[in-house]
């Protein structure tokens, strides 16, 4: 998540859901989080019944905005021009928290003459080349005042997630000019002041659809629970991110929360809400092309990565904590190839393959639909439904030659030769598909890494039945195979599988919790990876306790640095804890967070820059002057003998460069980034463009849409025309409660089934009555790329909106459905188009246009659902033992 | 707060799950009962001059009352745990009084009749005579199965049965005319020795005491009668109960006497429209029940916030409009 | 065969009764999440009522029945007026009813009050005869198709006995659904009350905290937010039994009068008539 670690350091939730209690108000903006993070929204709840605002500004009002205070219907993709408008009353209203601004934030700092805002380009930042469509690292100037123009290292357009170091905007100067008092015109807070004056609330209120008034009260409402006694917390998730502006919605979060002093403090903060159990940790430890485990760059075909000194040389940032950044690479190949990696062979840094081009989801599929894929191993995903323009995705699916599909159920994934809106002939398609049925988590042990960067340990609890085996155990025994049919290879592209350290079997019988020993061979023993990934002193084998112990020298391994410190002595797996601390929300003793079991990131920030705590209300990490040590609720995201008094000595590099009022570690010069000279590809400061698909003309500038936006496959993958009047509906597509994603893990199960058991689509009755579309009729929804049909769900929790003076509907979209499982119905998806972010790649599923009517597709055939699950015990009415019945002990 | 707001009319109640055998069963046991009663009305204040009467009314006590027992153990969930019935004593259970009445009650009815069966034959009067203990024994059974119905009906959440206090009575008077209709059916069938005056002077007393019970029913049911007023079930009601078993045998009855020679066709006639109005209404009653229970609409009128004291006082008047109304 | 049948007169002796337990509804903090409903199936392992779309709101489920023992309401409220933009939500369960018109129904004894004071049907008992269907108030109970038996929420019983608190809940993540004392539910929900009209939210009001008219406290009971029949609730529910005096009176007295009627008619008719038979 750029949005986050360009402005902050990490990509990662900076608090605990928990700490949301802690809030004054809370905006919440492109999640809903009561029905997609049901457990996590007890504390917003929690923190209303306390006396804080909740706000949901959404396209359509859902479970969310019900336990919402105030409601803003908001048009989808116009979220910038809210926050921009957010900022710009801050700021116009000097409604900011000074004290916390000038201190830890870089809005003192001189930004180079050569920068160009937006407001002179209309719409686009300085250097923007339009024959590449890309900015010219030449000549952009966004950089800091004496700082080069060009970075050291410039990530080609083909990589998605930069380099370490334009991840974390690498700046050489860890104290770039700055100017205290804010005269100076260059200074980043004026070239904010500037940047977001257009963003005014009549400005605001055309774009976005709501009214003046309820902008104005979100404006107030987070002005006023902002500052020294009262904290502002934002929660976000898909409806900022899936847009092709995501990173810059997310920016333009931190920049306010920023503003408001909300960042690093109880209450404050931006909680990024993530999806899949452990989508976080499927980032941590990645499973994306691009990373090596701990956020560490795959090495690059395209980059100076020849070898190991220059791969370092290259990402090393002499500031601030990712300073030690070679000693967890150095341990990370040590961990990898163990006795194989040495000194003279660069700890085996040739082994590692290289990346030449993007490899993410989108552009993969898209080269399989060219028949340019031949297999696939497809692990708990299914891209036919879920995928945005799924109809390409089972196109691509069908040219493969072979398909590896482990799954719970039969997907869509796994029966689209034969089923789906395509009726396809089986006889045609060609594609092989390896159906090989998986554990379910409660039949495996592992970790989850949950939003809040929490990692908790469940054990199996039972052995999955007949085939079924978990992951781990498949892709263990997939290793181990193919180590045998390289076995002997002295070609050094299979170096680096022969040399794998592959070794993680139960050392002792596996043992059940009743007591029974497992009836699986070979299961691998999860907590031997974890241990791996701890981390241990190659010598003797012992646990490292943390990061810090990690060394460069090749005495110490460690497979994902960030989690060092989750085993960090034998027998003691801090993700297994579940120690409860009352009267503690942190909950220290509850599994483990990275980094070092810190909750709250950036905590520094919720003490004044003398180490005070800023108010006692609010009061959570301090300097203990007695004591030399910062103490509190937490463990201090900070060195924690650091004194707020300490100031690097000139040319020092690394934490020694931090001062001890600097609460943004990761940045090299200590702060949170309003303006970002680097890390962003389309502008270092968040700026409103419309959606790829909009039926409205940018009102702030003549610069459409993102500039940068990526753009696949032409002709599989139309778009709709500037404005095109054939789609003049806004849809956005969203989650319910009762399913999951794109159906598999609901739709299988009668008793989720049967409280949501049909795809539908929510319109307002003002386009329900101008289409002639009766509630609980049919309807279809169609674009240039597809239709589906639905239900007509006529509801006012969808409003039309003004917007540029015109009445605009929005529909929204469940998009749970598919052809496989026990309900079915059309897929969302197929409407969605494969255009993305220019910095993740990520799709814009949340805003696209479309045209509606009345009735059914032409097509009316469907597949067969599977039957409803039948009763699932042997007595057609379970019995209460009679033993337990009050009064039948003897029947 | 608007008032009668729904929810997207969805019944509020559950279906009661009584259908013909219990319409069955009300109208069966009712004869039984009644008949029962009205013989040792005739045996206690007719000086053993209603021998016959009494002959028959042993064999169709008995005959209406051996279906009875399988159609209620036919209507059950779990048919084989019927003695279940009889765990407890609970006197806040209708049906639970209902069952120990209809074992009290059968005890006498099979005796009777067997008796009647093995020893009627040679010597009637003192047949007759030898139980008249067993039959006192019985009254009060044979009088709680002729009452229980209605109660029971009422005391469920049903609105159209549970509005009003005179359901209990009005099955009670119909299951009594009932009775007597089956009497003069059986008698007129059995001999040609002319109708039976006093009967027939109970039958006009009990039709007329019928029709005001069901007026008083439904006017003091309100809205929630509407399935027997205006519903599903109001041919059954107007036709059916009114018509075929009220006013027609009346309308017999009176046409009759103006007639110079009794004509027995015609006293069948009325047996059997009458049967057949006491069978209709109690068919209705036991079937409007599910759908009452489906009218939310109604479960709101019958929950409506009214203390009890308004509630007696609406009765009250109902009841002597009612009264007044058949006084005419 | 007749160990079973005499079984069913056994009654051994009642377990020691515990405090009285129950459930205090706040719909105000409900998110209609309906983990409550899949909780409850999946404990009991109830089957899936089937896959019915109503459009009426969230709700697709409609209703309690013999397989749903919770469920969860859905109103959205968005027309002008003082309610506008809401969407009401409440998860509805049995009441049990501290005087229960379908404990107070059941012939055969197999509805009664468990030691924790909760209305509990007896598996083993019920002979399925279906009066406590009709005699429950709000549609709660309802007969089984395929096992021929009445069942509803045991409020976790065989949990209860465990020392766990019932599985809807547990799950239910923002404690809309509290279950524990009843009298420390009570005082809890007065308060609650309270701090909402002090809030402003005056219209929010207990339902069945207390006995109102004839109908008595109910264990399980809610917080709302409107009209009950707006959440399909009897706004004044009426307790079958409590009519059953006058109803007897009247049966009775009908019956009995008739009966003397017919006496004094049969006596008369003896003098003028002859013997009929
Ligand atoms: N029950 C359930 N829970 C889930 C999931 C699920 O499928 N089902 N999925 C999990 C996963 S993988 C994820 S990633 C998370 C996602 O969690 P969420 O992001 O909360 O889920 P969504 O419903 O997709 O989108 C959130 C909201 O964004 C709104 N939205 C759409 N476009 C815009 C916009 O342009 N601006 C603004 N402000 N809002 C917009 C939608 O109307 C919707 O209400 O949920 C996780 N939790
Ligand atoms: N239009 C639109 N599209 C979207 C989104 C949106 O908001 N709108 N959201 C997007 C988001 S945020 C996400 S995360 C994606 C998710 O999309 P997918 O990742 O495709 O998610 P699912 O559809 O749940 O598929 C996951 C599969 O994993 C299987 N599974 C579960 N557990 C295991 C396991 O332990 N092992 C194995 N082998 N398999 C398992 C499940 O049965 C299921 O088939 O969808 C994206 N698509
Ligand atoms: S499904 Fe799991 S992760 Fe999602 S809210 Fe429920 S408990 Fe939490
Ligand atoms: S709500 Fe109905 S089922 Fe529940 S205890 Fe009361 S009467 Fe019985
Ligand atoms: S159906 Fe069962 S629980 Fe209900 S009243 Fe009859 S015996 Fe009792
Ligand atoms: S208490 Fe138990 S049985 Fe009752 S609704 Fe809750 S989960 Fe279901
Ligand atoms: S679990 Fe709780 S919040 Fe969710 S629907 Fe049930 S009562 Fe409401
Ligand atoms: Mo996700």
């Amino acid at each position: 998540m750029p949005g986050l670690g360009t402005s902050f350091g990490r990509g990662a939730a900076t608090g605990y859901q928990q700490d949301l209690q802690n809030s004054d108000c809370i905006l919440i903006m492109g999640s809903n989080m009561a029905e997609a993070h049901p457990v996590g929204f007890r504390f917003p709840i929690k923190a209303r019944e306390r006396g804080a605002k909740l706000i949901h500004v959404d396209p359509h009002f859902t479970r969310t905005s019900a336990m919402c205070s105030q409601y803003v219907p908001i048009r989808a993709g116009s979220d910038i021009a809210f926050l921009g408008g957010l900022i710009n009353y801050v700021l116009e209203n000097e409604r900011w928290f000074r004290e916390y601004v000038l201190a830890y934030t870089n809005a003192a700092t001189l930004v180079s003459d050569q920068f160009v805002d937006t407001d002179e380009l209309d719409g686009l930042f300085g250097g923007f080349d339009a024959a590449k469509r890309d900015y010219d690292p030449e000549r952009k100037g966004w950089h800091y005042q004496d700082e080069p123009s060009t970075p050291k290292t410039q990530t080609p357009p083909e990589i998605k997630v930069e380099s370490f170091s334009e991840r974390l905007g690498f700046i050489q100067n860890p104290q770039p000019p700055s100017d205290p008092s804010l005269a100076d015109p260059r200074c980043v807070m004026n070239i904010l002041r500037s940047h977001y004056k257009r963003y005014t609330p009549e400005m605001v209120a055309s774009i976005c659809g709501c009214t003046q008034q309820e902008f104005l009260e979100v404006a107030e409402a987070v002005c006023q629970n902002s500052g020294r006694e009262r904290t502002t917390a934002i929660v976000y998730a898909v409806g900022w991110t899936q847009h092709s502006t995501g990173v810059q919605i997310i920016r333009a979060a931190g920049i306010l929360q920023l503003l408001l002093g909300n960042m690093g403090r109880p209450g404050g903060g931006i909680m990024a809400m993530r999806g899949h159990a452990s989508i976080q940790g499927s980032t941590d430890v990645p499973t994306l092309y691009d990373l090596l485990p701990g956020y560490i760059p795959q090495p690059a075909a395209i980059r100076n990565h020849n070898s190991l000194r220059e791969y370092l040389e290259q990402e090393q940032v002499p500031h601030g904590y990712w300073a030690n950044f070679h000693k967890f690479m150095v341990s990370l190949l040590k961990a990898w190839y163990g006795t194989a990696a040495t000194a003279e062979n660069e700890w085996g840094y040739q082994w590692v393959p290289r990346i030449d081009d993007n490899y993410s989801q989108l552009p993969t599929f898209m080269r399989m639909a060219d028949g340019k894929v031949k297999g696939l191993f497809l692990f708990g995903q299914n891209p036919a439904g879920g995928a945005p323009n799924a109809g390409i995705n089972r196109k691509a699916l069908r040219n493969l030659d072979w398909l590896v599909v482990r799954d719970w159920f039969e997907i869509e994934s796994a029966c689209f030769w034969y089923k789906g809106p395509e009726h396809p002939d089986p006889g045609t398609v060609k594609t092989e598909v390896f159906f090989i049925p998986a554990a379910a988590s409660s039949e495996k042990q592992g970790s989850f890494t949950n939003t809040q960067r929490l990692l908790q340990w469940h054990d199996k609890a039972i052995d999955p039945p007949q085939d079924c085996r978990s992951d781990l155990w498949f892709v263990y025994h997939l290793g181990k195979r193919l180590k045998q049919l390289y076995a002997g290879s002295k070609e050094l592209r299979d170096q680096g599988l022969l040399n794998l350290t592959w070794n993680y079997e139960y050392r002792q019988p596996e043992i059940l919790p009743g007591g029974a020993r497992s009836r699986i061979h070979g299961e691998p023993d999860a907590e031997r990876v974890l241990r791996e990934i701890n981390g241990y002193t190659v010598a003797d084998g012992k646990l490292v306790s943390g990061f810090s112990d990690l060394k460069e020298d090749g005495s110490t391994a460690c497979g994902c640095w960030i989690y060092s410190g989750v085993f960090p002595e034998e027998g003691r797996n801090r993700a297994r804890q579940r120690k409860r601390t009352p009267g503690n929300l942190t909950e220290p003793e509850w599994g483990f967070a990275w980094p070092h079991n810190r909750r709250m990131l950036y905590n520094r920030a919720s003490a004044d820059p003398e180490g005070n705590p800023w108010s006692d209300r609010k009061k959570y990490i301090w300097w203990d002057e007695k004591l030399r040590k910062w103490t509190g609720l937490d463990e201090p995201d900070f060195e924690p003998d650091k004194p707020p008094s300490y100031r690097p000595p000139p040319g020092s590099t690394g934490m020694a460069s931090i001062a001890g009022d600097s609460p943004f570690i990761m940045k090299p010069d200590g702060k949170g980034w309003l303006y970002a000279p680097a890390g962003t590809k389309d502008g270092p400061l968040p700026t409103h463009y419309e959606p790829v698909e909009s039926p409205v003309r940018n009102l702030l500038y003549s610069q459409q849409e993102n500039p940068m936006v990526e753009r696949y496959g032409d002709l599989m993958n139309p778009i709709a025309d500037l404005l095109d009047p054939r789609y003049p509906v806004v849809a956005t597509t969203a989650r319910l409660t009762e399913h999951y994603l794109s159906g598999p893990m609901s739709r299988f199960n009668s008793w989720l089934n049967e409280l949501q058991p049909e795809m539908f689509i929510e319109l307002s009755p003002e386009l329900a009555a101008e289409r002639n579309i009766q509630h609980g009729s049919w309807m279809v929804a169609w674009n240039c790329r597809a239709a589906i049909e639905g239900k007509a769900m006529v509801t006012r929790r969808l409003r039309p909106l003004t917007v540029d003076g015109r009445t605009l509907h929005q529909i929204a979209i469940p998009f749970h459905w598919g052809f496989a499982g026990e309900t079915v119905g059309s897929i969302a998806n197929d409407l969605t188009s494969v255009v993305a972010d220019p910095n993740v790649s990520m799709h814009e599923a949340k805003a696209f246009t479309c045209e509606v009517r009345a009735g059914r597709l032409e097509d009316t055939r469907t597949d067969p659902p599977l039957p409803m699950a039948a009763w699932p015990t042997r007595e057609r009415a379970p019995d209460t033992p009679d033993s337990n019945q009050p009064e039948g002990q003897v029947l | 707060m608007a008032d009668n707001q729904g929810y997207y009319g969805i019944p509020m109640l559950k279906r009661p799950l009584w259908r013909w055998e219990i319409a069955w069963y009300f109208f069966l046991e009712g004869i039984s009962s009644g008949a029962f009663i009205l013989s040792a009305m005739a045996r206690l204040f007719g000086r053993n001059r209603n021998r016959g009467l009494q002959r028959s009314v042993r064999y169709l006590s008995l005959a209406t009352l051996l279906p009875c027992p399988p159609l209620l153990i036919a209507d059950l969930g779990r048919p084989a745990r019927f003695h279940h019935m009889l765990r407890v004593w609970k006197r806040s259970s209708p049906m639970n009084t209902g069952a120990w009445a209809l074992m009290g009650y059968s005890v006498p009815v099979a005796l009777l009749a067997f008796d009647q069966l093995l020893y009627g034959r040679r010597d009637s009067s003192r047949a007759l005579q030898r139980w008249s203990a067993v039959e006192m024994l019985g009254l009060p059974f044979a009088f709680t199965m002729v009452s229980y119905p209605g109660v029971l009906l009422s005391a469920t959440s049903t609105p159209v049965w549970s509005q009003s206090p005179y359901l209990g009575g009005l099955l009670a008077c119909s299951s009594l005319s009932t009775a007597a209709s089956a009497i003069a059916l059986v008698i007129g069938l059995q001999t040609d020795a002319g109708d039976h005056a006093p009967l027939q002077s109970f039958e006009i007393i009990a039709k007329i005491c019928e029709g005001a019970l069901t007026g008083a029913y439904l006017a003091s049911s309100g809205r929630a009668a509407e399935p027997l007023t205006r519903g599903r079930y109001a041919k059954h009601i107007w036709i059916g109960a009114m018509g075929l078993g009220i006013v027609l045998p009346l309308a017999i009855h009176m046409a009759s006497r103006r007639l110079p020679k009794r004509q027995r066709s015609l006293s069948l006639l009325s047996s059997v429209c009458s049967l057949a109005g006491g069978f209709c209404l109690k068919w209705a009653i036991v079937h409007s029940g599910p759908v009452s229970a489906d009218d939310p609409e109604a479960a709101r009128y019958a929950s409506r916030a009214s203390t009890s004291k308004q509630w007696c006082k609406e009765q009250l008047c109902a009841c002597l409009g009612m009264s007044c109304l058949a006084n005419l | 065969m007749i160990d079973v049948l005499l079984s069913a007169f056994e009654r051994p002796a009642p377990p020691a009764a515990q405090p009285e337990t129950g459930f205090f509804t706040d719909t105000t903090l409900c998110i209609g999440c309906k983990a409550c409903e899949v909780a409850c199936k999946q404990w009991n392992q109830l089957p899936a009522d089937g896959f019915h779309w109503t459009g009426n709101s969230y709700d697709n489920t409609s209703m309690l029945s013999d397989t749903s023992w919770r469920h969860v309401a859905f109103v959205e409220q968005f027309d002008s007026g003082a309610h506008a933009n809401r969407w009401l939500m409440m998860s509805d369960v049995c009441k049990h009813c501290a005087q229960a018109p379908c404990e107070e129904a059941c012939p055969t004894g197999s509805i009664l009050y468990n030691e924790f004071g909760n209305v509990y049907v007896q598996q083993d008992i019920c002979n399925g005869c279906g009066y406590c269907v009709a005699a429950c108030p709000f549609g709660v109970l309802d007969r089984n198709r395929s096992d021929g038996r009445a069942h509803k929420c045991t409020l976790c019983y065989d949990r209860q006995k465990d020392g766990m608190q019932p599985a809807c809940a547990k799950a239910c993540p923002t404690a809309s659904i509290q279950f524990g004392p009843i009298e420390e539910l009570r005082e809890r929900a007065k308060a609650r009350v309270e701090q909402l009209h002090a809030r402003g939210e005056g219209d929010a009001y207990l339902y069945g905290a207390e006995p109102a008219g004839e109908y008595s406290a109910l264990n399980s009971f809610f917080l709302l937010k409107d009209q009950p029949s707006v959440y399909n609730l009897p706004d004044a529910p009426r307790r079958p039994s409590a009519h059953l005096k006058t109803n007897y009176l009247v049966s009775f007295a009908t019956a009995i009068g008739l009966a003397v009627a017919s006496a004094m008619l049969l006596a008369a008719g003896d003098r003028s008539d002859a013997d009929g038979g």
